[in-house]
């Protein structure tokens, strides 16, 4: 299944519906080019929605945590909806889970953005 | 009959009690990451000498050197009959061994250690070669964080021509196994570019600091004085609390 990216606003929040396999080439580049768009035109309150991500690599990966550090530099939040377990444990097994504000409920994810 | 391994008493309480005591004792850990020909060893040993002038007790350790498992990865090169999951199991082997016989009791013992690569080699290699990211972290689990890791960063480009000045790369070295290309270095140059892509997401996700290698061997060298200067220690008590716990249960002497 071919990777796509598509956007949504939710009152100041902008939601990244992320499909298919998030992976060195398409998936990963997608991504990243809409993470840059969205900090560019200054929309810096970012939720991933991961609900329909079939399978993510070390690039997609790498993709998250690069975005998360880069809005977070300037003052914005990202933060992660509808995480599977394989993702999960992704970020379990990098030790990175921590970092991250994840939720498995849009509506309560989206109140918590300041 | 081989005697049971001592298995040390404390609780849990009073190992990480134990440890969070050492925090600020430790020695601390250095990781010189990159491509082949990306000059990191050259790095490294500039490095030691730096450090060792400014009073550090200085120990490396080096990829694929403990003396159970370079012998058969040797063997089996020879042989070229490894699978990309053997060649993964058998340096996460190697790694394993290492962090339990000689990167952690150094650190423990207040030195500083440098890596001459650390796991992150293993699993941009092994990605490269097509295994699944999970599965990697899954066989090196659990991390072990160092404090700095330094990425040298080339271009595939400048790789393979630093390697094809000295020599020719070998068969696995080439990613030949992957390729299937009879010239070597054709294959060394596609291989790398891989084995650089991985590198640059692990950069991401390990937030590596990145040294420039394409820079003179002088200019890099001024570069990680500054950059270990204004560099902190990891917490242990965050990133590798786990991994220090279960070693001093089997160090109860520690």
């Amino acid at each position: 299944m071919n990777a796509k990216v598509s956007t949504r606003q939710v009152g100041e929040v902008t939601v990244i519906d992320l499909e298919g396999r998030i992976t060195l080439g398409d998936g990963s580049n997608l991504l990243r080019d809409e993470l840059r768009h969205l900090i560019s035109t200054n929309r810096r309150k970012i939720l991933l929605n991961f609900a329909e991500v079939s399978y993510m690599d070390s690039s997609g990966l790498g993709q998250v945590v690069a975005g998360f550090t880069t809005v977070k530099n300037q003052g914005g939040q990202l933060k992660l909806l509808n995480v599977g377990k394989r993702i999960k444990d992704l970020l379990n097994m990098a030790r990175i889970a921590s970092i991250f504000e994840m939720f498995d409920d849009e509506s309560a994810a989206i109140m918590t953005f300041a | 009959m081989a005697a049971a391994p001592v298995r040390s008493r404390r609780t849990d309480r009073q190992l990480h009690d134990l440890i969070r005591a050492r925090e600020q004792s430790r020695g601390l850990l250095i990781a010189f990451e990159g491509p082949d020909g990306s000059g990191k060893t050259t790095q490294r040993r500039l490095f030691k000498n730096w450090l060792q002038t400014e009073g550090h007790q200085v120990v490396t350790t080096k990829w694929n050197s403990s003396p159970f498992v370079k012998p058969l990865v040797r063997a089996r090169k020879e042989a070229r009959a490894l699978s990309p999951e053997e060649f993964c199991l058998l340096h996460a082997a190697d790694f394993h061994y290492r962090l339990d016989t000689e990167i952690l009791p150094a650190l423990w013992q207040g030195e500083t250690v440098i890596a001459d690569r650390y796991l992150f080699t293993g699993l941009a290699r092994d990605a490269a070669r097509g295994l699944d990211f999970g599965w990697l972290l899954d066989v090196y689990w659990p991390l072990f964080w160092p404090d700095v890791v330094f990425y040298f960063s080339v271009s595939p480009e400048t790789s393979g021509k630093r390697i094809a000045a000295e020599r020719l790369p070998s068969y696995y070295e080439a990613g030949q196994d992957m390729t299937q290309m009879d010239d070597s270095i054709g294959s060394y140059t596609s291989f790398i570019g891989r084995v650089i892509q991985e590198y640059e997401a692990l950069a991401k996700i390990f937030h590596f600091v990145t040294v420039d290698a394409e820079q003179s061997i002088d200019e890099q060298h001024k570069l990680i004085r500054s950059l270990f200067a204004t560099s902190r220690r990891r917490s242990i008590d965050r990133f590798n609390r786990e991994v220090l716990t279960a070693w001093l249960r089997s160090h109860p002497k520690a």
